[in-house]
């Protein structure tokens, strides 16, 4: 049995977060992991517990992931479609989480383009809220999933040196890694064009560098982000053209990184902007472990926060 | 004729005793620990009617009113709709209540495309023209605007903003947004916009008196100090609130949407040069007062539509801050000049009406008790000095 120390109902973020309990998640997700390779993958751990998804935002793999890990933990899912619900006719965030908690739902995963939206649901209501993304905030299972896959890699988070390039003033999955990843001791470098990565960051725990060629021989992580055209106010990048240029990671780029160094990618992939086709394909990216690790780590959160008591899988 | 025993007049030594004509019918009241003062005057109240029957009625804005010891409401012509034709002014003054003046707008439906009929609408009644919390986005317009209204000896009350970089961002753009991952929006907003008016201004021959309200950056407020130093015609306010609450109040994981306010609150720095401007004379205080609906803050912070009501907390906010700094004789009348006698130099000359004042209780603000329709406090569970014990509009004591 895993003796749970989250001091919390809900996933909301991993700023405040302790060392601690972001390694009983990490050493929970791979518990979990090893369900997943199971011919038969499912265990009765969340049995009778039932998962909303509620996404007012698109998503491929985090919605996915999030319903395979409720799924193969038993619990019951309901997903969510905000496309087709009331929502679309004007429907508020209250009055759409008042209906869905009569229900009785124990817990809801949430993705929504405001900035402390899951925060505002936790307070309202007793059940436990996972944070799958509010605005420009966190995405903390993406981050944990992320982390666990660098651990995979190089045994330990501390001292890692990780670069995040691209878009980090939208970016949540940055901000969530900067967070955890400077939490179990790893250092954090940023870097991007001006509008993307402002002077303002210097108020977080990172590294600022001017151009993705200054952290290519320093960094153990490369982890690329994902131009979020759908995000980008007016005169923010010239050209895709220009961004790939000067901030894309090709082969030239990788080969001028340290040897071990691994590439990373929270997807969708913009192939050829980001990051070239063949690097994202290529033998230093670990970005389809990332989305292994995503069941496992979404598994062990909802472990985490709704099966306090049962006992964990056993390898 | 019952009395007021043993008050402090302010303005005047000594405590002393008054006839209480309005209150004809009840009993002497021992005022010995309370305090006297000119009514207190809000430049930027939005009635919330017509338009918004959830947000305020004329009933509860007056109830809230006299009880935050109001005597005068500058009525924003933001409501709906727009007070922008001179058939919609008329005179709201009853008897009771606090006086309300009408600020009506500079351009028609607030668009700041084009000029209202602004000569028209002053004779109709209204004392100040203003296109409330909407900044002029048009460069041109705005001069216009200026050019137009100087003629007519009108007083105009802007929000100084840039109007592009108004649109950015839900809180002060700092370390603290980059924190909590809300959008920010920068300082430079304010200063820019007051930047635009005033070199407008300065290049009139005869500028119109002009008030700058909501400023919130020590930046824009050196730069309104140093313009009247130089003579041009301006003045400027920020809301009470703004002495006791900063950006920080939002660092955290609460993302509380009673703190969605636009502009924003600013930091520390900017708050501390802001109470120093207050006891300098160099700004007034208004309590912009921003009744919104349950429904219009039962939402995401960057979602819930701004504002917050001010009308039943603005004096004690002010009377905290003040007495933080000040001995409590001098602190009440930077009190009394910021937020009654300053911004009544805008209105038409007429009398005070009085306030009576508690300046030692202590209490938190609860926007449950308050008599206004609205809720959406932003100082809710702040405990804060002073305690408004009456309100009379039209008490003359000469």
């Amino acid at each position: 049995m895993v003796e749970t120390p989250l001091k919390r109902k809900d996933m909301l973020g991993l700023r405040g977060m302790e060392r601690a309990e972001i390694q009983t998640i990490l050493d929970t997700a791979e518990l979990m992991r090893e369900v997943s390779r199971r011919k038969v993958k499912k265990v009765p751990t969340l049995r009778g517990r039932t998962v909303v998804t509620l996404f007012f935002e698109n998503s491929t793999r985090t919605k996915t992931s999030f319903e395979l890990a409720a799924k193969r933990l038993s619990a019951d899912t309901l997903s969510f479609n905000v496309a087709t619900s009331s929502v679309a006719k004007g429907e508020s965030l209250m009055d759409t989480a008042r209906t869905i908690y009569a229900m009785s739902p124990d817990a809801v995963v949430v993705r929504h383009g405001c900035t402390g939206a899951p925060h505002l649901l936790s307070r309202a209501f007793p059940w436990s809220v996972l944070n799958a993304g509010d605005g420009v905030n966190e995405h903390p299972s993406q981050a944990l999933l992320d982390m666990l896959t660098m651990r995979d890699r190089f045994g330990s988070l501390d001292g890692l040196k990780v670069a995040i390039v691209g878009d980090i003033a939208h970016s949540r999955v940055a901000r969530s890694n900067i967070f955890g990843l400077t939490t179990m001791g790893a250092s954090v470098m940023v870097a991007g064009p001006g509008t993307m990565c402002k002077a303002d960051l210097a108020s977080l725990p990172v590294e600022r560098a001017h151009s993705i060629d200054e952290v290519l021989p320093k960094a153990d992580v490369l982890m690329m982000l994902r131009i979020q055209r759908e995000r980008l106010g007016p005169a923010v990048l010239p050209s895709v053209r220009e961004y790939a240029t000067f901030y894309g990671l090709d082969l030239e780029r990788v080969q001028r990184a340290r040897p071990e160094v691994i590439v990373m990618h929270p997807g969708p992939i913009n192939r050829g902007v980001e990051i070239a086709a063949d690097v994202a394909d290529g033998d230093r990216s670990v970005i389809l472990d990332q989305v292994t690790n995503g069941i496992a780590v979404r598994m062990a959160l909802l472990f985490l926060l709704l099966g306090r008591g049962e006992d964990a899988p056993t390898a | 004729m019952p009395r007021l025993r043993d008050v402090q007049l302010f303005g005047t030594p000594g405590r002393q005793d008054l006839m209480w004509g309005e209150t004809s019918g009840e009993e002497d009241v021992d005022a010995s620990q309370l305090h006297l003062i000119p009514g207190l005057v809000d430049l930027c109240c939005n009635p919330g009617f017509p338009g918004f029957p959830l947000r305020e009625s004329p009933r509860t804005l007056t109830a809230a009113a006299l009880a935050g010891g109001f005597t005068d409401l500058l009525l924003s012509p933001a409501v709906d709709p727009v007070v922008d034709t001179p058939e919609q002014i008329s005179a709201h003054d009853g008897q009771t209540g606090p006086r309300r003046w009408t600020a009506a707008a500079l351009s028609p439906g607030l668009q700041g495309k084009d000029l209202a009929e602004l000569g028209l609408m002053l004779r109709a009644g209204a004392v100040v023209l203003s296109d409330g919390a909407v900044p002029i986005a048009s460069t041109v317009v705005l001069r216009n605007i200026l050019d137009y209204a100087q003629g007519f000896g009108a007083t105009l009350l802007f929000r100084p903003a840039d109007p592009e970089l108004d649109l950015l961002g839900v809180v002060n753009e700092s370390a603290v947004s980059v924190r909590i991952g809300l959008r920010g929006n920068p300082p430079a907003t304010e200063e820019i916009g007051v930047g635009r008016l005033l070199a407008l201004l300065s290049a009139m021959p005869v500028p119109p008196r002009v008030h700058l309200s909501h400023l919130g950056t020590a930046a824009a407020v050196a730069l309104v100090t140093q313009a009247a130093r130089r003579g041009l015609p301006v003045s400027a306010s920020t809301p009470a609130r703004n002495l006791i609450l900063d950006e920080e109040v939002l660092d955290g994981f609460g993302y509380e949407s009673r703190y969605r306010l636009h502009p924003p609150l600013r930091s520390r720095r900017d708050r501390e040069v802001l109470v120093e401007a207050v006891i300098a004379g160099q700004l007034w205080l208004c309590a912009d007062h921003q009744p919104r609906a349950p429904e219009e803050k039962e939402h995401e912070l960057e979602r819930a539509t701004p504002g917050s009501t001010g009308l039943e907390s603005a004096f004690s906010a002010a009377w905290t801050a003040l007495r933080a700094h000040l001995p409590p004789d001098k602190a009440l009348a930077v009190l009394v000049q910021a937020l009654s006698l300053g911004p009544r130099q805008l209105l038409p000359p007429a009398s005070t009406g009085w306030t009576l004042v508690d300046l030692e209780t202590e209490q938190e603000v609860q926007p449950a008790t308050h008599r206004s329709l609205a809720r959406n406090d932003a100082l809710a569970g702040r405990r804060l000095f002073g305690r408004v014990c009456g309100c009379w509009p039209r008490l003359s004591l000469d």
